[in-house]
């Protein structure tokens, strides 16, 4: 029977494994770059900084969150034709970019835009096999065919209330997002793959054409000052033949300014400490027929265009790495490279997820303690694989302080991450002191779980997750008294829910009769961490009115997040009263607590997808299902217990252990045992 | 939060014989406790979600500040709709459930229980709780709240147009009044009517307004709190009274009511019969000017006027927007910071303040906020753009006291579980010492 079980399972982990899975598209045309990118080059590229979403911040990490923005995925796959075999190309977010900047017809054939429903497809017109593989992709060129479709449709949805919109609808939107997004960065430097035309003797003359019609953009720019000088020359009369076709260039140009949205790529040197915005194109452009000293941008404009029309991988690698070095210089003159490094570092290094196979190590050593419960060496093994994947955790979230100048938490995600550090952390409180290797293995088991959800969280949402603060937040007092408190709340009261979900599966699952020691213990720390939970829960919610009433002018709102605070306080403040007034007893006292863990979740999630109140910074659409799961897989367990509780409302204790007087009295003595 | 094993009794005092001391009990009982925080828990819970697709100021006003409410649970947001309709649930409204929580904690937490060092920690928390909820309900019943809106006072001090550069009085967000304004040649006398009592006009309602001295009464009838003036045409019927090709177009009220324009009819009913029927709507045109254009009317020679408008609240000082600022992110239009460089004038005293996000203004009982900002024109052939703050101005006598409530609460919850931690690693390394 076990073993029939167990290959039940497999088959359905690996019916599982395969509907995520699918066969990575190949391109419909030969590959215009004929060699990968040097590693090398990729590595150093990666630290470059540029100025996006109001922060400097490496190439690397544009890249990334750009690609999962669109493609939802921390790579690239798709497959070519070599010597008549198909091979597997993966491209790291920033060779994607390299490919979309450097080879933009390329890139514009990837399998990108990641479709999961087939009535989307069918919306837009594509052929489709219907709903058989979970999702699809579409190349840029692919829905630039359906451009003026999707553009029509996502009008006509953007109408709808949110609330209102089916998935297709909402699916539509975000995908004209999407396009929108990545159109950006492909136009970023498209003005590089082009020339620009010179008509007329004196005016190519004064540019220094030579048996050449044709000029690229940066070689203009560094010639302008003779552009300028004759058009003015001139003066007044816009038809005069020495202009040539002067005046339709400058036409040209504005059109490129006016269409640059992209990123700021030219550190420009400070003029005032205020001076915070680095230039894009359109400045470059601006400011050389202005006249102002742009010699710097220029020149790496120069070299951006020289990687452009290089020949070979080898000369084009020498641009970008020139490219580098200038803005490198640049926003080091600026005083912003430093972060950047370290950005780069921590993106690179990834110790959150490294922490993850420390949690994994530190739940399966905990398990084998449940096997072999009197060996104190997998006892401390475990305690040291979590310890260290907690050391990883807190150095992750001190790197993200260190590089935003921010406490722990700013934003949705860094409450994974610091709920996830502070559950472990406080498990292991209890599991030294209340030894039983349940806390243990739930500090693991916890870690484990919510890093890998903000990693899922992170691609999902695929937007920037240190990403500037809007005025109202930014207050690093409160953000760090506030903020940080109402989360170790919320983690406290989640690890709460998961020890009384442990207590209810071991009386449903007949583990541990509720008169057993390790039942009365686990208890002891639901009821320990409740009330741990409740003062961080009560001191941040009234704190958080504090600062409303600093902000907003008033200290309650009724606003759906502080709603959400209010209620687990005032769940947990009811169950130990309820505990106290003898109103519930071990197996209520369980079940509470497992809806209060249901109620953080609501807290802490699901308020955000109500689309309403004043918390607005904190919403997400990818969360809904996540949400879900978890209500129902704590309601599967309470459910559990109630139908056990119903069957057995007071079960036999084992004949063969020895309970004393005060342990049979168990549920109405507690917490006088204490 | 007791620290005791058998419930309350043992922590309590055992209190009076007799009705009052089963009252006693009664109300100061754990039990009723909890049923009262899982009460509180459910309007919360259901108030929260009554929320989508609904002014916050309505949501609140049914379930938070309330006797009675006929919650509802709106089943579409669970994804499955066997019913059409929410599911509707009677419950109390916070007004008594929170009444009676005080009371409750008044008699159970703090009158009844044992005042000895064991529960201490206990007591403080309890004590928190209470000022907290005092602060909650000073706050409700004797505090208001507003917004000025002022546009950059030019440098040179000359005055444009009517935009509103400097004012000592702020205006109710939500909150509407009919003046009644009698022309004294110099001066102008008010008598003001609160929007509470002009709500019965809603519908069919008509409410008559009636002062010992004036020649006429008024009534208001077609109160709509949300609505727009529009001209009537030819093609279609209007339910409503049509007053010179106008009539007044109710439309659904927002989710931010604030942004909603109430109107009415009125009617005046001379002594002799005679009847004069106008529209008044409660637009509110500040900063760009102060004029209003209330409806006119002249009886028995004397000229009167009738104006809806927002409640005004007055300043014992003026506030003049010296300059308005706004940062954005590098590269962004996201604001990094916005803040507004005023001069607060009292008697012939000037001060220079900012005020920005997170840091308000206070001053003689009243907090200045940096609510938001805006600004008219765009620049450049549209003429300038000029900015302007707009300030919430709020008054509350418990301004600071749930600030002091949370430390009071932290000390007592801190000392009361560190008190029960220590009991316990106690007992356990003596359980541990015996084994």
């Amino acid at each position: 029977m076990k073993s029939r079980s167990v290959a039940f399972l497999l088959l359905l982990l690996a019916a599982l494994l395969a509907s995520c899975s699918r066969p990575a598209p190949s391109l419909p045309s030969k590959p215009l770059r004929t060699e990968p990118w040097d590693p090398a080059l990729v590595e150093s590229l990666a630290s470059t900084p540029l100025q996006d979403g109001g922060r400097s911040k490496p190439l690397a990490t544009l890249a990334s969150f750009a690609l999962y923005h669109v493609h939802g995925r921390r790579d690239l796959q798709y497959t070519i034709a070599v010597d008549g075999k198909e091979q597997k190309v993966t491209l790291e977010p920033t060779e994607w970019l390299l490919d979309v900047w450097c080879f933009p017809d390329q890139a514009a054939d990837y399998p990108l835009f990641r479709i999961e429903n087939s009535a989307v497809l069918d919306a837009l017109g594509f052929a489709n096999e219907g709903q058989s593989l979970r999702f699809d992709f579409l190349s840029y060129k692919q829905l630039l065919g359906a451009a003026e479709r999707l553009d029509s449709l996502s009008g006509q949805y953007r109408r709808i209330e949110q609330r209102d919109r089916n998935l297709v609808q909402e699916h539509i939107i975000n995908l004209d997002d999407k396009l929108g997004a990545y159109h950006r960065l492909h136009q970023q430097l498209g003005v590089l793959h082009s020339d620009i035309r010179v008509e007329g003797d004196e005016l190519r003359a004064a540019l220094g054409l030579k048996g050449t019609e044709q000029i690229r953009l940066g070689t203009f720019l560094q010639r302008a000052d003779a552009f300028v000088a004759l058009v003015r020359g001139v003066g007044q009369n816009p038809a005069d033949p020495k202009l040539g076709n002067a005046m339709r260039i400058i036409d040209v140009l504005s059109d490129i300014a006016a269409s640059d949205r992209g990123p700021h790529l030219f550190p420009q040197p400070r003029t005032t400490p205020e001076d915070e915005t680095w230039d894009a194109l359109r400045e470059v452009i601006d400011g050389t027929l202005r006249g102002r000293d742009t010699k710097a941008e220029v020149s790496m404009l120069v070299h951006l265009q020289d990687a452009i029309a290089a020949k070979d991988m080898a000369s084009r690698g020498a641009a970008l790495r020139a490219w580098h070095t200038e803005v490198v210089a640049g926003a080091s003159a600026r005083g912003e490279f430093g972060k950047v490094v370290l950005e780069t570092y921590y993106y690179r290094a990834s110790w959150q997820y490294h922490s993850i196979h420390w949690f994994l190590l530190g739940f399966v050593l905990a398990a084998f303690c449940w096997l072999l419960p009197r060996n104190r060496w997998l006892w401390w093994g475990s305690v040291l694989a979590t310890g260290t994947g907690l050391g990883m955790l807190v150095y992750d979230v001190v790197l993200r302080c260190m590089i935003t100048g921010r406490p722990p938490i700013t934003n949705l995600y860094d409450t994974f991450l610091f709920i996830a550090a502070v559950g472990v952390a406080t498990s292991l409180v209890v599991e030294f002191i209340l030894p039983r290797r349940i806390a243990l293995a739930l500090a693991a088991l916890l870690g484990a779980l919510l890093v890998m959800f903000a990693r899922m969280f992170e691609v999902t949402k695929g937007e920037d997750t240190m990403a500037p603060l809007i005025a109202v937040l930014d207050s690093n007092f409160w953000l760090a008294t506030h903020v940080t408190i109402i989360n170790t709340g919320y983690s406290a009261g989640l690890v709460a829910a998961l020890l009384a979900n442990a207590w209810i599966l071991a009386r449903g699952l007949r583990i541990a009769h509720p008169s057993d020691s390790i039942a009365k213990a686990l208890i002891r720390m639901t009821y320990g961490v409740t009330c741990f939970s409740l003062v961080f829960s009560v001191v941040g919610t009234i704190l958080g009115g504090v600062w409303a009433n600093d902000s907003w002018g008033r200290f309650w709102g009724w606003d759906p997040k502080e709603n959400g605070a209010l209620l687990i306080c005032l769940s947990q403040i009811a169950l130990l009263h309820a505990r106290m007034s003898g109103m519930v007893r071990d197996f209520g006292f369980a079940v509470w607590s497992s809806i209060t863990g249901m109620i953080v979740l609501f807290s802490w999630f699901h308020v955000n997808l109500l689309g309403v109140g004043l918390h607005a910074y904190g919403f997400s659409s990818g969360l809904r299902e996540a949400v879900w799961t978890g209500y129902c897989i704590e309601a599967a367990i309470i459910g559990l217990g109630f139908v056990d509780y119903v069957l057995r409302p007071n079960p036999v204790a084992p004949a063969d252990k020895d309970v004393s007087d005060k342990e049979v009295r168990g549920d109405a003595a507690w917490p006088a045992t204490e | 939060m007791s620290s005791a094993s058998e419930g309350l009794i043992t922590e309590q005092k055992r209190g009076p014989a007799g009705a009052f001391g089963v009252a006693l009990r009664l109300l100061g009982s754990m039990k009723l406790s909890v049923w009262l925080l899982l009460i509180l828990a459910a309007l919360t819970w259901l108030g929260t979600l009554a929320q989508v697709g609904r002014s916050l100021f309505d949501v609140q006003r049914e379930y938070f500040e309330s006797w009675f409410v006929f919650a509802k649970l709106p089943v579409a947001l669970w994804g499955w709709e066997p019913v059409s309709k929410p599911l509707v649930i009677p419950l109390p409204g916070a007004y008594p459930v929170m009444g009676l929580l005080f009371v409750n904690l008044l008699v159970g937490g703090l009158l009844r229980m044992k005042w000895n060092g064991r529960n201490a920690g206990i007591l403080i928390t309890h004590l928190g709780i209470a000022l907290l909820l005092v602060a909650g309900f000073v706050k409700m019943h004797y505090s208001y709240a507003g917004n000025m809106a002022l546009f950059e006072a030019p440098a040179d001090g000359r005055p444009i147009g009517e935009r509103i550069t400097k004012s000592s009085q702020f205006v109710s967000y939500h909150d509407y009044e009919l003046a009644l304004l009698r022309d004294g040649g110099s001066s102008i006398e008010e008598r003001v009517i609160p929007e509470s009592t002009l709500l019965g006009a809603r519908g069919a309602g008509v409410v008559t307004l009636k002062a010992e001295g004036l020649p006429f009464t008024v009534e208001v009838s077609h109160w709509f709190d949300n609505c727009d003036v529009r001209a009537k045409g030819p093609m279609f019927e209007v339910p409503v009274p049509v007053i010179n090709g106008l009539f007044l177009a109710g439309a659904d009220p927002t989710d931010k009511r604030e942004q909603d324009t109430a109107g009415c009819y009125v009617t005046i009913v001379e002594a002799s019969g005679q009847r004069q029927q106008g529209i008044v709507v409660g637009e509110e045109r500040r900063p760009i000017t102060s004029y209003r254009s209330p409806f006119t009317f002249t009886v028995q020679g004397q000229r009167y006027g009738l104006d809806l408008r927002r409640v005004l609240y007055d300043l014992p000082f003026a506030v003049r927007l010296d300059e308005f600022r706004k940062n954005d992110h590098p590269g962004t239009m996201m604001a990094k910071d916005f803040r507004s460089f005023v001069t607060v004038f009292e008697g012939s005293s000037e001060r220079k303040v900012q005020i920005y996000m997170n840091t308000p203004l206070r001053k003689d009982g009243f907090v200045f906020y940096q609510a938001s900002f805006g600004q008219v024109g765009m620049g450049g052939s549209d003429g300038d753009a000029v900015p302007y703050t707009v300030l919430e101005v709020a008054r509350n006598p418990s301004d600071k006291w749930p600030e002091y409530s949370c430390w009071v609460i932290a000390v007592g919850m801190c000392l009361h579980f560190l008190i029960k931690l220590i009991k316990f690693l106690e007992s356990s390394t003596r359980k541990a010492l015996q084994a």
